[in-house]
Formats: C-alpha cells, sequence, structure tokens
C-alpha cells in the first residue's frame, strides 16, 4: 500500500481572522490546514481538551464558547453533528451569532438538513451576516490531507470571500445555488452510495454464493458499466469482511433520516434508498453502528467460512424445506 | 493464408460485427442468421460465407462461436436437429457469446462433450459500442486447454479475455456485473430525480459528486442523459429485465440474497407493462419523474 500523500500546505494570499467551532475528526485536522494556510485560527470545542489539544499541536488560540472564539472573526467555520448540534452551538447568548460582528460570514460544514440551512441563514441575515451551507465530503482521509469536496448553498457575494479560506482543506468548493442548496447536493451524493453499496453487496455475496473467485470477478467487471468508487475501494475490504474503519453506519442513517425527510417535503420517490435505509437500520440493531457503510454485507446470505460455496449453498436449501 | 475454419451463429446487434472482426483478423468465416437477409448483408460486407443452417454452417470449422437472443434460442440453435453440435467435427471448440443462464451453460457442455467437442460460456460486456469498436470484455467459464485454443479468435474483438473458472463461470460473472449495474443505476435515478425535486442543477451536482465516492460508470455515462430523458440508446429495459430473471433464478438455486436486485426486476417489468421495454435500461427514471 502507498502511503498517503499530504499535500504542502497552502498559503493563504490574504490572511484573515477565522474561528472554527467543533473538533471532531473532521474539523480538528480542517482547522488544522487553516492555520497553516496562514489564517489566525481561534477554536471553540464542547470538550476543552480537544481545543487545548488542538491549540498546543497549530499554536492558535481556544475559548470557553462559540460566541467568545468568533468574536472579531472574519469569519467563523462549524463542523459539528446534526441540527441540534448545530442549532446549540449557533444560537443563545454564547452563541456563535452572538459573538459574530456585523458583515463577517458563518460557514457551515456540519451535514445537516436543507431546513435548518434555512433557519440559520434567516438568523443570520437579521444580523447582517453573511451565511453558508457547504457539507463536506471524503471523509476523514479527505480532512487530513486537506482534500475535501466542499458543496455550497448561499449567495455569490459571500461564497467569493469564504472560498480561498476554505480552500485550504479542499480539492474542490463549488456553489451549487441558494441556502440548503449544499445540504441538498450532499443528499444526492448519499442516495447514490446507499444504493451502489447495496448492489455491490448483492454482486459480491452472490458471487461467492455462486462459487466464483470474487476478487478476480471484480478485476474483470470493474473495468465496464458495473465500476463505481465503492467497487475500486470497498470491494476488497468487504470479501475480507473488514469494516473498522470509513464512514460509520451510524453516521449514514443520520444522513438518510435527512434524506427522507427532505424527499417527502419535496415529493421525491425513494424505493430503494428507503429499503437501504431499513437494512443500515437493520445493521445497528445487531451492534455495527460504528461500522463502516460498506458492512451492508454482512446482511447477506454466504458461505460458512471453510466450507466450499456449493457445499453452503446446499446445505441453506435443505435447511428452507 | 487463413487463421482456420470458423462459423458464427446469430447476427444480432452484437453478433454481426464480432464475426466481422474475426473475419477481419483472417479467420475463414461462415455465418448463419435465423432471418436470411441478415446473412447475406453479413457476407456482401465481409466475404465469407453463409449456410441455411447451424449444423452445416459448423461443419469441419474448429471453433464455433454462437451470439443469439436466450436460452431456448441457444437449445434451437445447438441441440436442435439441425444445430451446431449436429454440424461439428471431433476436436472443434463450441463458444457461446450469449448471456444465458449457467444452467443452460453446464447442460450444452454436457452434450458437446458426449462428442469429443470441448465448450466454453463467454458472455461479454461492453454494448454494441464495445462489439462495433472490436473492444468488449469477455467473461469465460470452461477448461483452460480449450480456452487457450480459442482466446485467439475472441481477440479479435475483445479487449480482456479472462478465464473465470470451470463451465458456467463466465454467466455467473456476467450475473455479478448485472447485479452492480442495476444496483448503480437505479441508486443514480432516485438521486437525479431527487436533485431534480429539491430544485437543484442536476448537471453541475453531477460534476461535483462524480469526483467522490459516489462515482460510478453509470453516473459519468448516464447521469446527464438520465437528466435530460433521453432513452433512445444503449441497453436495452427488454434485455435486462431478461438477465435479471436468470440472476433470480440462480439466487434462488445457490441461496444468495439479493432484496435490492429483486426490487429492481420489479420495476423493469413495470416499465414493460407501460410499453417502455424498448427504452435503456436507465429508463427506471420515468417511474420516478413519471410515475
Amino acid at each position: 500500500m502507498t502511503p498517503p500523500t499530504t499535500p504542502a500546505p497552502k498559503r493563504a494570499a490574504n490572511p484573515v481572522k477565522a474561528a472554527f467551532i467543533g473538533l471532531g475528526v473532521m474539523g480538528f485536522p480542517m482547522a488544522g490546514h487553516m492555520k497553516r494556510a496562514g489564517h489566525d485560527v481561534t477554536v471553540y470545542n464542547r470538550t476543552a481538551a480537544k481545543a487545548r489539544a488542538w491549540a498546543k499541536m497549530h499554536g492558535g488560540a481556544w475559548k470557553a464558547t462559540p460566541a467568545e472564539a468568533a468574536k472579531g472573526a472574519d469569519i467563523v467555520c462549524a463542523c459539528v453533528g446534526n441540527d441540534d448540534d448545530l442549532r446549540s452551538v449557533v444560537y443563545g447568548a454564547k452563541g456563535i451569532l452572538a459573538g459574530m460582528k456585523p458583515s463577517a460570514i458563518f460557514v457551515d460544514h456540519t451535514t445537516a438538513s436543507a431546513t435548518v440551512a434555512r433557519e440559520v441563514e434567516a438568523e443570520t441575515k437579521k444580523r447582517n451576516l453573511g451565511f453558508l451551507d457547504a457539507p463536506v465530503s471524503g471523509g476523514q482521509a479527505g480532512a487530513e490531507n486537506g482534500q475535501l469536496t466542499i458543496m455550497v448553498g448561499g449567495e455569490a457575494a459571500a461564497f467569493a470571500k469564504a472560498e480561498p479560506v476554505i480552500s485550504a482543506y479542499a480539492r474542490a468548493v463549488t456553489l451549487l445555488g441558494p441556502a440548503g442548496s449544499g445540504q441538498l447536493a450532499k443528499m444526492v451524493n448519499q442516495i447514490c452510495i446507499a444504493g451502489l453499496v447495496q448492489g455491490l453487496s448483492e454482486g459480491l455475496a452472490f458471487a461467492e454464493m455462486a462459487g466464483l473467485d470474487a476478487a478476480k470477478v471484480v478485476e474483470v467487471i470493474s473495468k465496464g458499466a458495473a465500476q463505481s468508487w465503492q467497487m475500486d475501494n470497498r470491494a476488497k475490504t468487504m470479501l475480507a469482511d473488514k469494516f473498522d474503519f470509513g464512514f460509520a453506519v451510524d453516521w449514514m442513517r443520520k444522513d438518510l433520516g435527512m434524506v427522507l425527510d427532505e424527499a417527502r417535503r419535496n415529493g421525491a420517490l425513494l424505493p430503494l434508498t428507503g429499503v437501504v435505509n431499513q437494512f443500515y437500520a437493520r445493521v445497528q440493531s445487531l451492534g455495527g453502528g460504528r461500522l463502516d457503510t460498506s458492512s451492508l454485507i454482512r446482511l447477506l446470505a454466504r458461505p460458512k467460512a471453510g466450507k466450499p460455496a456449493k457445499a453452503a449453498a446446499k446445505g441453506r436449501r435443505k435447511r428452507r424445506r | 493464408m487463413s487463421a482456420g475454419k470458423a462459423a458464427w451463429i446469430g447476427l444480432g446487434n452484437m453478433g454481426y460485427p464480432m464475426a466481422g472482426h474475426l473475419q477481419k483478423a483472417g479467420w475463414n468465416v461462415t455465418v448463419y442468421n435465423r432471418s436470411r437477409p441478415k446473412a447475406e448483408a453479413w457476407v456482401k460486407e465481409h466475404g465469407g460465407s453463409k449456410a441455411p443452417t447451424p449444423a452445416e454452417a459448423a461443419k469441419d470449422a474448429d471453433i464455433v462461436c454462437v451470439c443469439v437472443g436466450n436460452d431456448g434460442d441457444l437449445r434451437a440453435v445447438i441441440l436442435g436437429p439441425n444445430g451446431a453440435l449436429a454440424g461439428m467435427k471431433k476436436g472443434a471448440i463450441l463458444c457461446d457469446h450469449t448471456t444465458a443462464s449457467a444452467t443452460i451453460a453446464r447442460e450444452i457442455a454436457q452434450a458437446a462433450k458426449s462428442l469429443g467437442i470441448a465448450f466454453l460460456d463467454a458472455p461479454v460486456s461492453g454494448g454494441q459500442e464495445g462489439a462495433k469498436k472490436g473492444m468488449l470484455t469477455i467473461m469465460v467459464g470452461g477448461e483452460a486447454k480449450a480456452f487457450a485454443k480459442a482466446e485467439p479468435a475472441m481477440r479479435s474483438y475483445g479487449r480482456a479475455v479472462t478465464l473465470m473458472g470451470p463451465i458456467g463461470s463466465g454467466q455467473l460473472t456476467k450475473m455479478v456485473n448485472q447485479i452492480c449495474c442495476v444496483g448503480a443505476i437505479q441508486a443514480l435515478a432516485e438521486a437525479m430525480n431527487f436533485a431534480t425535486r429539491a430544485g437543484l442543477d442536476g448537471h453541475k451536482v453531477v460534476d461535483v459528486i462524480a469526483k467522490g465516492a459516489a462515482q460510478s460508470w453509470q453516473m459519468a455515462n448516464r447521469g446527464k442523459t438520465m437528466l435530460e430523458g433521453k432513452f433512445d440508446f444503449g441497453f436495452a429495459v427488454d434485455w435486462m429485465r431478461k438477465d435479471l430473471g436468470i440472476v433470480l433464478e440462480e439466487a434462488h438455486q445457490n441461496g444468495a440474497t439479493v432484496p435490492a436486485t429483486a426490487l429492481i426486476a420489479d420495476f423493469l417489468s413495470r416499465l414493460q407493462a407501460r410499453g417502455e421495454g424498448r427504452l435503456d435500461n436507465t429508463a427506471v427514471i420515468r417511474l420516478l419523474t413519471h410515475p
């Protein structure tokens, strides 16, 4: 395996004063890239120990509340868990909005609902602040390498100001439309992934049950119309039953929950996504919530370890009768 | 100088250009097709010769290739009284490019073996485009010796030709391919329709997400045509429904669970019932846009 390449830090042409709220597996390295690009970064995290660790590692400042961290910043970025976490760091006397200076911009990297994006935008407007909803994809590895894809919703003027700053941790930053559009695009992304992983799971488990050399099958069919990022990057680990890495089922469930809510509002039919959401619920109930999303294959029939596939299939048929 | 004597049974969208590549590669090809005008047109275009029955076309050939519609067609052109096996010489190789069941592959292999003829099941992927360019992916099941003999001929229309395992393995590999394809297509259909309903610029979204974990061949090649409602090309709903029928039958036999594939097979049936079976199989999005 080749070691991950870490690109040289991107130096900002115009350093700004920035704040970063939420130092989880994504936020911690993202804020680090921002600091390395030359910006003056102040951080906040719910558990202060992480904020202290970040300040020690990257040499920025940390504060005890979102409001204090956001004070005086030109740009405030957040990356927290869900809609409720977002509301708790944004609103109230200690929240981000209470600390921000007029005409500063709030950029939210949380994968959240389009509804909360529109709601926060309305609040920022009242205070003469800019807002962008800017969920990311690329996972922890993308955050660590500063190679995220950022899908942005909001107004063009705010985007133009924020883009050079958030580029510190991105490979691609794209404005997709008004507030909420970033979240909606991320939902489109998750719909594709859910169906792709289920299709790949069924394909691989079928190959095993049919007695094929599944790795060899992948090698052949990944050159054609069946190819996907998931096949290229997850088929091998799925066949090896390795799921202790990657994007957790719990997070996917959260994202699909938002997708299905939004679909109910906009009238989009999601028959396969709805079923896969149920499969993920089943993985959770079996205790697999922390496993990678590719663990969907665990729900499917597979040959018993050490037994040739044909024998396993025969045994199964017998039991069914 | 001729590379050898070959026969080609079935000159449909795929077989016609494939047989052409074989003739161009130096084989002396005799063709058979159920409707004669096609065989006549092929001979006019490529040279070679034609025969009125599969048995006569297969006579004296070192290799006989077949590419027809389904299991029933295969039985007729191979096992019937005027079928290819009735005309083939001992030691020749019978190579089937039809996407069919693993069961019929095993059945034909047995019949061939008793006549001293080796059989390979060798379904292809890459579509009509791949057949025309001679760039197909060929997934082969059978014995290594027969594969080694047939491989040079298959190379004339195949970019990647791989022996997957014993008889039936080519068909089973193609089934895995179709399972992955329909999963990717249905997911993409739901995603593109959701994007449209959400008021997003779908083209722009595809450009962004095609660079990450949501990427697929289907997204890169069919995302935008789905958004535009274009389905007058590609791989028909009817054909994919046929292939999934074979998948579901095989899964029933080997115990594999394929819930999403079964769901999508049902969607394809619905399109057929609406008279949309000839559209490209990405038309599953029409069940969402025009329910």
